[in-house]
């Protein structure tokens, strides 16, 4: 069903998953050939337990398929050992997750160095990116020593956010992103994901928000574990959101959603 | 209420686990210890009583049937309270002497490399009916050939086995036989002399002594006395012994008269008391050993609950506030946390005690076999030891809880719906990222330290008390067994070169060719004598001079320079307030001479084992001997002094002295300095220190590695999903491993250096403080500072090894699955 792209950044071929719940196998990832082209903001749309989070781990290289190939940076991740996998996302994937998940034993710089640091590159650079980063998604640097506990939810994520692109991932690895954020918050992490996006960056993104979902270019919709459809919105420009969101709601209507 | 419970007991499983543990531990120990200090005046009644021990013996050098036989056994029949009593016939073979190529006892080894031991001896019938009090055999074994029964001190400082050849050369005949066992006899627990033998060997002995000169019959009484008191049995053995000495004294002043040719008796006595001396001291410190030690693994139960109940609280606060908003008291919560913990310590508590009985007898076999002695029932378990143990812990346990649970009082439904999280909060980022310079990992472990307050004060506690004393344990090991110079000054033992006394009539050419040999330096004598301190018994040591002393004795105070002054035992003068300057009495007696003398204490000495209470000059026994007649005496001994590095062995010493007057030589004593200390003394301290070493080493380790895995389990469990985030962000797990294992690690150094350090520092004042109480109050240890370091290296490469291993499950932490968990 999908168009293979001889610029992928992901590919993966027949990808299943399955899980043994109780003794009793399910499903979750059936047979998958997908590409994730490489510039695209890639999102993966879909009922509950379709599989979205579960595919959006194993590309990532997270979680490990019960069968099939991906095919990442032209390597193919499922051969490589535990630890190759972690020194591969490293330097290959940068993640945002809905409940952002700093240490809140680390300051908020702290959390943005550990990942940068893991790099290997000069400290004072990452440093400075880091501040520059932070600065840019409106975190002062009054806060830069604060713990996670004293900011609020949409200041924990643009930082989440930042720790996700230190170390200029090839993609970026978004599970719901705004599903803890209020409206104002979502908007002002989604932007900055639109100006990474713009700025060349790959991401992938998982959402059930048809207001995030917009943000991507390219929209997938998984259905029992395989894509049933996608459609292509071409970039996010702010003033044809209604258009967007008309053509992806007739999309997922279309996909029973 | 009941989430709080079960969240507690789910997340602090291997905690709960481990501070049972430690409770059974400290229960354990301090019963055992306790039963031990409580239990140690019944250990000698029944020691005896297992191994049928007399409490007294006395021998005497006159054929059975004799005169002092009837009147002895008079005073015997006559005495209320003497229990009970046998006659022994025993014999006396004096070791060949002339050109000591027929050896009278020979033991050989099992690779029959050559004779190992030559010595008068005593030898007793095994198989004598009429003997009441045969001594309990242990580790018997059955061969060809004559048995021959030796104490557990044999054993102990010579280097012979159960089983191994022996063989006796009595007028000419050799008898070929083994060591068929080890006899337990509390009076001769020391001697290594008396040898039981089988029947048919002493039948052949019997018949030899008809014609063998150099064979004595003799006989021997072995007595009761009937008291239950430890303290007066032993007043009550001596007062018999010195009664029945009388007798023979009586005796041979009347047969002097009445037939002036007639033949002298002697009489040897000894009593029970010679083993209380000489062990006491070393199982009341191994009792309060085993106590201190017991209340430190109280004090290390009271950090863990305080570190796993705040943690509670912590964790809990969310839940802890719904509970007062539904009307919850905070009495109530706390109650809710005594009651878990009073749970576990009552469970552990009665497993400790159930093990404190069980393993008592082994402990009590450890703390006699010391003792050279096999009495595994000799102390049983004290109720009272019990109950102070089981008070102690459960009072320590629950004070903790309570007090660690004060921090629910300040928890409110409103602060708790903010995670307790501070509206104005103070906290400061320590060890910042940006500043680093380090490798990243090792700098997320020294965040993960400061970090966390409370564990790292908790580790470092803990590293910091088992340090100290493996520090500490260090420290007395290498005193005792490595450099033994510190302990032999306590010892009040002289560390002659050599101790010499030979039986030839004309002892002038041995002497002599001993002045000859190049590097001689002196000859001093020496003599014991029995003597009465202002009416109480001890014993005293002489010395010709003190000028040549090696052995740095006197603590506060000086060496005697004129005849009536004296060094006393420190222990004795601290019991009968006795100052430098005092005067005190000594009653001397020896065979008819009577003679009191009044001295002067000028110096006080250190007696660990308590055999000596008065040292000074030889002229003090000159009312009683005079001098040349005490250098002619088989009782003085001859220290021999040679300058440094100049001494001769053993071998080329007897060989010179083999050389003189056709080797001749007549050996009365002749030992190194090492062996005259050693047989008496270091052989037991050179045990206890092994024990103690590896007894401390070994529970180090293991409350270190229990403490470990408990706090990496528990940083586990609480910190997955960070690590979860950590893996998902590139970390391997050995990246994880390392930042755990390096944040232990820099709390084990802090804990270990500060512990070690502290524990080198002090453990001579502690042992001053305690010694005290057993005749030492000035311990001055030499501090070993490599063994320190060693103590240092060995808890760090603990720690890092159980770090890294009880960190492996970071391996199985799965990010998509850790990371796909909400909430």
């Amino acid at each position: 069903m999908q168009k293979l792209n001889d610029n992928f950044v992901i590919r993966t071929q027949g990808l299943c998953k399955t899980f043994s719940i109780g003794g009793v196998q399910q499903h979750v990832l059936n047979n998958l050939d997908i590409d994730i082209v490489e510039g695209d903001f890639t999102v993966i749309m879909g009922n509950s337990g379709s599989g979205k989070s579960t595919l959006l781990y194993a590309l990532s290289g997270m979680d490990r398929p019960t069968l099939g190939k991906i095919i990442f940076a032209d390597q193919t991740i499922t051969d490589f050992s535990n630890d190759r996998l972690a020194k591969f996302r490293r330097a290959n994937c940068g993640f945002i997750f809905q409940e952002v998940f700093l240490n809140d034993n680390m300051s908020i710089m702290d959390n943005v160095l550990a990942a940068g640091y893991l790099s290997g590159r000069n400290r004072k650079h990452v440093y400075q990116e880091a501040c520059e980063s932070l600065l840019q998604v409106g975190i002062g640097k009054d806060m830069f020593n604060k713990f996670p506990s004293q900011m609020s939810g949409g200041e924990l994520q643009r930082v989440g956010l930042v720790r996700a692109i230190i170390n200029s991932p090839k993609v970026i690895f978004a599970d719901e992103p705004t599903g803890a954020l209020n409206s104002a918050n979502s908007v002002a992490v989604l932007d900055i994901m639109n100006k990474l996006h713009l700025g060349g960056k790959s991401i992938l993104m998982v959402t059930h928000d048809m207001r995030s979902a917009i943000r991507g270019n390219r929209i997938l919709y998984l259905k029992d574990g395989v894509i049933l459809n996608e459609i292509n919105l071409g970039n996010y420009d702010a003033s044809q959101e209604k258009q967007r969101l008309d053509t992806l709601k007739a999309f997922l209507d279309e996909m029973g959603w | 209420m009941k989430s709080i419970v079960k969240s507690h007991f789910h997340k602090g499983k291997v905690g709960f686990i481990i501070t049972g543990l430690f409770i059974i531990l400290s229960v354990l120990m301090m019963i055992i210890g306790l039963s031990i200090c409580f239990g140690i005046d019944t250990l000698y009644q029944k020691a005896r009583n297992i191994s049928n021990s007399p409490d007294c013996w006395i021998s005497v050098f006159e054929s059975p049937g004799g005169e002092s036989q009837i009147r002895i056994e008079e005073v015997l029949k006559s005495t209320e309270y003497v229990e009970n009593y046998d006659l022994q016939e025993i014999y006396y073979l004096e070791k060949e002497d002339g050109e000591n190529t027929d050896k009278r006892l020979e033991f050989y080894t099992r690779t029959y490399i050559g004779n190992m031991f030559v010595s008068n001896w005593v030898a007793l019938n095994i198989d004598d009916e009429n003997n009441a009090f045969k001594p309990q055999l242990r580790d018997t074994v059955e061969k060809e050939g004559y048995k021959f029964y030796v104490t557990g001190n044999f054993i102990a400082t010579t280097m012979f086995s159960v089983g191994d050849n022996v063989r006796t050369t009595i007028n000419g005949k050799t008898y070929k036989g083994y060591i068929a066992g080890i006899y337990d006899d509390m009076t001769r627990i020391y001697n290594t002399a008396n040898i039981y033998v089988s029947g048919d060997l002493f039948e052949e002995i019997a018949k030899q002594s008809e014609d063998d000169g150099r064979i004595t019959r003799e006989y021997n009484f072995n007595i009761r006395v009937d008291s239950k008191d430890e303290a007066e049995s032993a007043k009550l053995q001596l007062q018999l012994c010195k009664e029945l000495e009388s007798v023979i004294v009586q005796l041979n002043i009347e047969n002097i008269t009445q037939d002036p040719t007639l033949p002298y008796i002697y009489c040897n006595y000894v009593t029970r008391e010679i083993f209380t001396q000489g062990t006491k001291s070393f199982i009341l410190l191994l009792g309060t050993a085993l106590v201190a030690f017991s209340v430190i693994v109280a004090i290390i139960v009271a950090i863990v609950i305080g570190f796993l109940v705040r943690s509670s609280v912590f964790d809990e606060v969310r839940n802890l506030g719904v509970l007062k908003a539904l009307g919850y008291t905070t009495t109530q919560l706390r109650l809710s946390y005594l009651a878990i913990y009073g749970v576990i310590c009552g469970i552990c508590m009665l497993i400790g005690v159930a093990l404190g009985i069980g393993l008592m007898p082994a402990f009590v076999n450890v703390v006699t076999g010391m003792a050279r002695l096999d009495c595994s029932k000799a102390i049983s378990v004290n109720v009272g030891g019990i109950f102070v143990a089981v008070a102690f812990v459960l009072a320590v346990v629950s004070s903790v809880v309570y007090l660690s649970t004060a921090k629910v009082k300040s928890v409110t439904p409103l602060s708790a719906m903010r995670n307790n999280v501070q509206t104005h909060s103070f906290r400061r980022n320590r060890a910042p990222l940006d500043k680093s310079k380090i490798n990243i990992n090792a700098h997320l472990g020294i965040k993960s330290v400061v970090g966390e307050t409370h564990r790292s004060v908790m580790v470092i506690s803990i590293v910091l008390i088992m340090s100290l004393l493996c520090s500490f344990v260090s420290v007395v090991f290498y005193n005792l067994k490595v450099d033994q110079t510190a302990i032999i000054n306590m010892s009040a033992m002289e560390n002659a070169d050599y101790y010499v006394n030979f039986s030839n009539d004309d002892k002038s050419p041995y002497f002599d060719a001993i002045h000859n040999i190049d590097g001689f330096e002196a000859e001093v004598l020496s003599t014991g004598v029995g003597l009465e301190i202002d009416g109480k018994y001890g014993q005293g040591r002489l010395y010709e001079n003190f000028d040549h002393m090696r052995t740095k004795m006197v603590y506060k105070g000086r060496y005697p320079k004129y005849a009536n002054e004296i060094l006393i035992d420190y222990a004795y003068a601290t019991e009968k307030g006795y100052k430098l300057g005092d005067s005190v009495t000594l009653h001397m007696e020896r065979d008819t001479v009577v003679s009191d003398k009044s001295c002067v204490i000028v110096g006080y000495f250190q007696n660990l084992l308590d055999m000596c209470k008065v040292m000074g000059f030889l002229e003090i026994l000159d009312e009683l001997y005079d001098i040349p007649t005490l250098e002619e005496s088989k009782y003085v001994q001859h220290l021999i002094y040679f300058e440094k590095g100049k001494a001769p062995n053993l071998d080329e010493l007897r060989e010179i002295l083999m050389q003189v007057d056709g080797g001749k030589v007549m050996f009365n004593g002749f030992q190194t300095g090492e062996d005259y200390i050693g047989r008496a003394f270091l052989n037991t301290v050179e045990t206890a220190a092994d024990a103690v070493m590896s007894v401390f080493f070994s529970i180090t380790a293991i409350v270190i590695a229990l403490l470990l895995v408990m706090l990496i389990k528990l940083k586990l469990l609480r910190e997955r999903r960070n690590y979860a985030v950590y893996k998902a962000l590139g970390y391997t797990s050995a990246n994880i491993m390392w930042q755990i294992a390096t944040s232990m690690l820099i709390l084990g150094i802090i804990g270990s250096i500060i512990g070690s350090l502290v524990g080198a520092l002090t453990t001579s004042p502690i042992l001053s403080l305690f010694g005290k109480y057993i005749g030492a109050g000035h311990f001055a240890f030499i501090i070993p500072w490599g063994y320190t370091v060693c103590v240092v290296l060995f808890i760090c490469a603990l720690i890092c090894a159980v770090s890294m291993l009880c960190a492996i499950p970071v391996r199985k932490i799965n990010p998509a699955k850790h990371l796909r968990e909400r909430g």
